[in-house]
């Protein structure tokens, strides 16, 4: 790829101190800057962990985020930040999500990034994403690569896709971080359409570096280079921008 | 059946598949240390045409009647193989060596020491700890011999050649070499003079006519002498000489015939037809003899005759010595060239005692066809029990029973692990697991109230109050009011995850006069208290199904958000039954492959009859290489 390439990435855990994700505003940034220095990236979702019960914290979540907006552009950095969540799967997330628009990506109320449990797709899975997709709104399934059931079995994640939830991958996936049998189903998942979005899911600077550009070149052996770029770039920015 | 299904199997019966692997793998390593070793050690003997009697042989041109070949015919090897073995050889064998061998009580008695007095009492003789052994037992490998290990001779052709092995085997190394050597020479010794014996009747006759031979040529040469010192010297004209030579033909052929005759009666009997043909033979040869002869010399003048006659007879006498002697030689000859045939190439020597080609048993190579039958075994033990097994296993047997709602896992945890979520790391993937339970709870229930569960078994220690206890703790973490009440006054168990003293509890406030306030205990976990059981009592069944205790769970729901009733199991009391009928709902906790489905299909239509609205099963301790691996993911 030339160098005016660049990503973007939906799945981060930036925002200080809200979750397992950076620590300290210092943090952050120099996360920011490991992602958009060697990393590319030109425009990045936040996604703190919520989970049903935390949502009383939202408000502090955006608090936050404004004061990391604030900084980062005093500091200069050319990087556009979007504020998201990632929402771990629960029956009666659908009536949350559409009583609180900010649990969207950017608030538009058009996308929403969710979390399954790692081990099993439980009972009521299938019926909060037919609930969210009924309200309109698509539903990304972060990292199915790392569910156990989708690992014994990557058909599973079928039924969800053909009722149009979004399948974000994770570059760590692509690249060994979780481990082998993670990196084969996320392989396998890649090769058979199976992902739509490849995104970093980072959490700590030293993850960051060189992240997505080392797994793009994986993903263009896999699937060639223009379905690539739609994964971490095309596709992203239409969920930024709320089409 | 898919492969995947057949390793999940097989993982899951990992342990009776390692138990055989183990049992099969010692019996047969130990066994194998344990029984004598027995040794063998080999004599390596050489069938051969001898090359040097062959030329020799070949340069009197007498090699087209014993084939200069120096290699043995199929047949003639054959035979070898079997004649070495023969049992007058073993015989041999047996009385030179003094071999002996343990006899079998004796071996036994040593393995059984109490089984002394009892032989003793039976009238065996318990002495005589060795026999002297049978040739039939020394070229018989019985399969006992395994397992009490006894000299034994067997023979084999190496490789594709003319030699012939003869191994012996002897718990003692040098018994085994003494054998395999003695087996050989006493063979060859054997064989020998066999061939020595097939010689000697023609040998004798040879010699006896060789000197006879030599009588009659000499006697012939001294008459024409004194015939030549008394008559002049006659000139014979060259018709008389043939005629004489005809004569003399005759008779050469007479004497063949007589040294054919001698030859063949050494091998057969007068009535054997070549006897009797070469009989014959000799008879008609006479008559025409006797014929040309007086046909021929009436003719000749008498001194003629005479003369010719002398000198005919040393003609024929000086070739008939000439014949015998050549005879002799080639019977020397073919003599030695059969004795010369058998030998011993490579004579055996003892083996040592830890040289593993020569020791059996085999260790090494029985542990590895140990190893191999063990896992055939293991395989095929876990795969029958598998085909036998009724439990239920996985969710899908769960789901197989239509209208039951499967709420989700819990994996079996290691001794170290925490066992309440409450005190766990929070990456401990109980956590996950128990969280998953509860929100399916929470979709199974949709829009209807939930305050009160009953939390029930199908049998014993299948971990109710383990879930009991963790999913209160997940309840109260969403910042609930939680209190649990330990029904199960048979095997109380609740309070052992608290770390609450022992002290007051249900069955105070219910037989007793203690106030209710008083058994309601805080939990270090916010917002969750439990009710314990309190003295175990003597009739549960009685206490429970009364009014208070009714009432007792109706003020608890006024109060807390969610009253969960840990209850003894179904098929144990009906207490489940009685709870179950006071509460929203009950939920079953089943153990991986410890309720069979015959019991939870009977468990199901009990609560059916009893009007108990089941939320669901829960399946604990699931065995599954998905698991291990998120198991191992976490501890990594």
């Amino acid at each position: 790829m030339g160098d005016p390439f660049h990503f973007v990435d939906i799945h981060s855990h930036i925002l200080p101190a809200v979750d397992d994700g950076a620590r300290s505003l210092e943090e952050s940034v120099s996360i920011i800057k490991e992602a958009v220095g060697v990393g590319r990236v030109k425009s990045i979702v936040l996604t703190p962990h919520i989970s049903v019960d935390g949502i009383d914290r939202l408000n502090l979540i955006c608090e936050g985020f404004n004061i990391l907006c604030k900084f980062v552009k005093e500091m200069g950095i050319d990087i556009s930040l979007h504020l998201g969540a990632e929402l771990f799967l629960h029956p009666e997330l659908p009536a949350r999500i559409t009583e609180e628009k900010r649990l969207t990506t950017k608030g538009s109320g058009k996308y929403v990034l969710i979390e399954m449990p790692s081990y099993e797709i439980p009972i009521y899975a299938p019926n909060v994403f037919f609930e969210i997709l009924a309200h309109g709104i698509i539903p990304i399934w972060a990292h199915p690569e790392r569910c156990y059931e989708v690992m014994d079995n990557y058909k599973a994640v079928y039924h969800y896709m053909d009722n149009g939830v979004l399948l974000q991958i994770n570059a760590g996936s692509l690249l060994g971080m979780y481990g082998k049998k993670v990196r084969s189903t996320a392989a396998t998942l890649v090769k058979n359409g199976c992902g739509h979005i490849m995104a970093s899911d980072v959490h700590r600077a030293d993850d960051v570096k060189t992240l997505l550009p080392e797994a793009f070149s994986h993903l263009v052996k896999m699937v060639g280079d223009a379905k690539a770029v739609d994964m971490v770039l095309s596709t992203p920015t239409r969920i930024i921008n709320g089409f | 059946m898919e492969l995947k299904q057949i390793l999940e199997i097989l993982w899951r019966r990992k342990w009776i598949i390692f138990n055989t692997l183990f049992a099969i793998f010692f019996t047969i390593t130990i066994v194998s240390l344990l029984i004598i070793p027995w040794y063998d050690s080999t004599t390596k003997i050489l069938l051969r045409k001898s090359s040097a009697s062959s030329s020799a042989l070949a340069s009197i041109g007498l090699s087209s009647g014993v084939s200069a070949n120096t290699t043995v015919s199929d047949t003639d090897r054959a035979d070898y193989l079997a004649l070495s073995v023969v049992r007058p050889v073993a015989e041999k064998v047996i009385s030179e060596l003094n071999v002996k061998r343990e006899r079998t009580r004796a071996r036994v008695m040593r393995a059984v020491p109490g089984l002394k007095p009892i032989l003793k009492f039976l009238g065996i003789d318990i002495n005589a700890t060795e026999e002297i052994m049978t040739s039939e037992d020394l070229l018989d490998a019985s399969i006992l011999s395994y397992i009490f290990p006894k000299p034994y001779v067997s023979v084999d052709q190496y490789e594709e050649t003319d030699i012939i092995e003869i191994t012996a085997t002897s718990p003692v190394p040098e018994q085994a070499m003494q054998i395999a050597n003695a087996m050989a020479s006493i063979f060859i010794t054997e064989e020998l003079k066999r061939v020595k014996e097939d010689y000697s009747g023609a040998r004798e006759f040879i010699d006896k006519n060789i000197a006879k031979a030599k009588v009659e040529y000499l006697e012939a040469l001294n008459a024409v002498k004194e015939f030549k010192e008394k008559e002049t010297v006659v000139n014979l004209d060259t018709e008389i000489t043939n005629d004489l030579q005809l004569i003399l033909s005759f008779e050469t052929l007479l004497r063949d015939l007589y040294v054919s005759l001698e030859e063949t009666r050494t091998k057969y009997n007068k009535d054997h037809p070549a006897v009797i043909d070469i009989e014959n033979k000799i008879a008609k040869a006479r008559e025409l003899l006797q014929k040309e002869n007086e046909v021929e010399m009436m003719k000749l003048p008498k001194k003629v005759y005479v003369y010719s006659y002398l000198n005919l007879a040393v003609t024929v006498t000086q070739d008939i010595y000439n014949s015998l002697l050549k005879y002799q030689y080639q019977l020397g000859m073919a003599e030695s060239m059969a004795l010369s045939n058998i030998y011993i190439v490579e004579p055996a020597i003892a083996p040592k005692t830890d040289d593993s080609k020569h020791r059996s048993p085999a260790i090494i190579l029985n542990m590895i066809i140990a190893i191999l039958l063990g896992s055939a075994f293991g395989i095929g033990a876990a795969l029958l029990v598998e085909y036998l097994d009724d439990t239920i296993k996985n969710p899908e047997d769960i789901k197989a029973f239509k209208g039951t709602t499967f709420l989700g896992n819990i994996f079996n945890l290691k001794k170290k692990d925490p066992r309440l979520i409450s005190k766990a790391d929070p990456r401990f993937p109980l956590r996950e697991f128990i969280r998953t339970i509860r929100n399916s709870i929470k979709y199974t229930v949709l829009d209807k109230t939930l305050k009160s569960i009953v939390i029930t078994s199908s049998v014993e220690q299948e971990g109710k109050s383990f879930f009991t206890a963790n999913l209160a703790v997940s309840v109260a973490n969403e910042g609930k009011k939680v209190i649990i009440i330990d029904g199960d006054m048979r095997r109380p168990g609740i309070s052992n995850y608290f770390n609450l003293p022992k002290g007051l509890g249900l069955t105070n406030y219910m037989v007793g006069d203690t106030e209710l306030k008083d058994i309601q205990l805080k939990t270090d976990v916010e917002g969750l208290s439990i009710i314990p059981t309190g003295p175990i009592p003597t009739d549960p069944g009685k206490l429970i199904e009364s009014n208070k205790m009714h009432n007792l769970i109706k003020d608890m729901v006024t109060i807390y958000d969610l009253v969960i009733i840990d209850t003894p199991p179904v098929l144990v009391a009906s207490d489940a039954i009685i709870f179950g009928g006071w509460t929203d709902g009950s939920i079953m906790i089943i153990q991986s492959g410890k309720a069979s489905r015959r019991h939870f299909s009977d468990i199901l239509e009990l609560i059916k009859k009893a009007n108990i609205n089941l939320i669901g099963v829960v399946l604990n301790k699931v065995v599954s290489r998905k698991i291990s691996y998120y198991y191992y993911t976490y501890y990594k």
